[in-house]
């Protein structure tokens, strides 16, 4: 039986899938201690192609008709035949001892309820986009690594992007399927409180995002988790879960600036769009453009939240 | 066209789903369908009089010595389906089921739980990508069902756990010995929302017998069984 499984929910990112399946072929783990799977979400592109083309990797291909991310990551919990598991996203690339580092974390810690969170790094390319700086460096909106040290305990709030043990899932909870476009693992993440869970950092278990979002996708990323946390709010009607999540400031924010955010989006956007060809172009981004731009992204990132909050569907 | 037998047990004098579900299964296209049902009446006071009740039980008696009673003849039938009186099933549901059952293969089967119900395991939930999963765990209820060629892995029900509990975990062994299939259809969700299990007996008890059967029986661990073998989209 492997140690670890590696579950990669993935939809119509067939361009990427390749790098990140081929980093498992360079683990320092043994291939006989884990496996990797992919649980393809109903992907309209070549992905059922670009996989078949790792067969001589321990790997396993679910596919489901598409249901979100929630319910991608469930079938990769029931479907896995390891006491540990790791949820990677689809634009994430293990490093060489991204599985060892979890394992080891684990054998540290084997109390079922202990989750670890690896660490998440920019690959070099994209590190000093402006925005991607912004998100991972000053605003903080995409990881926020700043103020953890290794080993330290960390709250539900921490449980994506992690590894835990398969029977914390299996007897406590799993993702809720509602959740379909991101937010899964903090709702289930409040629910596993119940159940003990705790999170410990390990930046050894390191991965490397290869992405470059966009503005544009940011935005959409920001609306989305607006979205998820209003539903997570309505969900579990705790005052702790409310502040979280700041939905009585997310609606005063948008109610107050609705009418122009449209405007002012296009505007930042023209901002950006500077910012990213100076930085294409190897130019240097004086200290007082930065200071504006950051200024702007965190308005932006922060009104489209509030957009999110204020649209999220409600609950039957 | 084959003979399918539905067996159940109703409390009568407790709120219940059964006639709904009793008049939905009546109308099956494709199968010859027979219909048992036992009330449960330990008051003496409830309504144990709905079709196709055969025999009514006025003192406690437990639900898998019951459906045994039932099933004494069931090499007749081609599977039964067992379920208990308090799940909604979704429309035209006996006929869509029992095609799925067939087209892949399960010896052994159940519906998937929506999500509104209550439930003991997370393993039977609706997974909504899919519409069918071979596993390694079909629950002992609210709804399950036998295709003959399991009637002799599974019947009659082990008396060592009348309530059934831990059965299902000592099916799976006794299913994957024999070369056969079990799985879960996703795709046709029942909702066990009346009322929480586990209201009617004793947990005590239930569970001694639970651990005997488990301690003397060949069976799986709860992570081996909550296990997906195959997906179906």
């Amino acid at each position: 039986m492997p140690e670890i499984s590696a579950i990669v929910a993935t939809r119509n990112h067939s361009d990427v899938l390749p790098m990140i399946l081929d980093a498992f072929r360079i683990q320092s783990l043994a291939r006989s201690q884990f496996e990797v799977i992919v649980v393809d979400d109903g992907s309209t592109d070549d992905t059922q192609d670009v996989v078949k083309k790792f067969n001589d990797l321990p790997l396993r291909v679910f596919r489901q008709n598409q249901a979100g991310i929630a319910a991608a990551k469930n079938l990769g919990i029931f479907a896995s035949r390891s006491p540990i598991l790791l949820f990677l996203d689809d634009d994430c690339v293990a490093d060489q001892d991204l599985l060892s580092a979890h394992v080891s974390a684990h054998q540290r810690y084997p109390a079922p309820s202990v989750a670890v969170l690896g660490y998440t790094d920019l690959a070099s390319e994209i590190a000093s986009d402006p925005l991607m700086h912004h998100v991972t460096q000053v605003g903080c909106q995409l990881f926020a690594y700043g103020r953890m040290i290794p080993g330290m305990m960390l709250d539900y709030t921490c449980f994506s992007r992690s590894s835990c043990k398969r029977s914390l899932l299996v007897e406590h909870g799993i993702f809720d399927p509602n959740f379909a476009f991101g937010g899964e693992d903090l709702e289930l993440g409040w629910r596993l409180k119940r159940a003990g869970l705790s999170v410990v950092y390990e930046p050894a278990a390191k991965s490397i995002m290869m992405r470059k979002l966009t503005f544009r996708d940011f935005c959409h990323r920001q609306r989305g988790q607006g979205r998820a946390q209003r539903r997570f709010a309505q969900l579990h009607p705790h005052s702790e879960v409310r502040a979280y999540c700041e939905i009585e400031s997310g609606l005063n924010i948008w109610e107050k600036y609705a009418a122009h955010s449209a405007a002012y989006l296009r505007w930042v956007e023209r901002l950006d769009h500077v910012a990213s060809v100076r930085f294409a172009a190897g130019i240097a981004l004086d200290d007082r453009f930065l200071a504006v731009l950051d200024k702007e992204y965190r308005t932006s990132f922060t009104l489209c939240r509030a957009q999110g909050i204020a649209s999220g569907i409600e609950l039957a | 066209m084959g003979k399918i037998l539905i067996c159940g047990v109703y409390l009568a004098d407790r709120n219940n789903w059964a006639a709904e579900a009793i008049s939905q299964l009546s109308c099956s296209h494709d199968h010859h369908v027979e219909q048992r049902w036992i009330a449960l009446d330990v008051t003496n006071s409830g309504n144990n009089d709905l079709p196709h009740t055969v025999h009514t039980v006025t003192h406690p008696k437990p639900k898998f010595t019951l459906l045994n009673d039932l099933l004494a003849d069931v090499s007749h039938f081609d599977a039964v389906l067992i379920l208990d009186d308090d799940v909604m099933l979704p429309r035209r549901f006996l006929d869509r089921y029992l095609r799925l059952v067939t087209q892949y293969k399960f010896a052994l089967s159940q519906p998937a739980r929506t999500r509104d119900s209550y439930i003991d395991h997370n393993f039977t939930l609706q997974m909504p990508g899919l519409v069918a999963r071979s596993t390694r765990f079909v629950e002992i209820g609210p709804v399950f069902c036998i295709d003959r060629e399991a009637f002799e892995i599974i019947l009659p029900f082990d008396s060592r756990s009348p309530m059934g509990w831990g059965l299902d975990f000592v099916w799976p062994a006794r299913i994957e010995k024999s070369g056969k299939r079990m799985g879960i259809i996703d795709a046709l969700p029942v909702s066990h929302s009346l009322r929480k299990p586990l209201t009617n007996y004793s947990r005590d008890r239930v569970e001694d017998d639970m651990n005997k059967l488990l301690a003397e029986t060949d069976h799986l661990s709860p992570a081996e069984a909550f296990t997906l073998l195959e997906a179906y989209a």
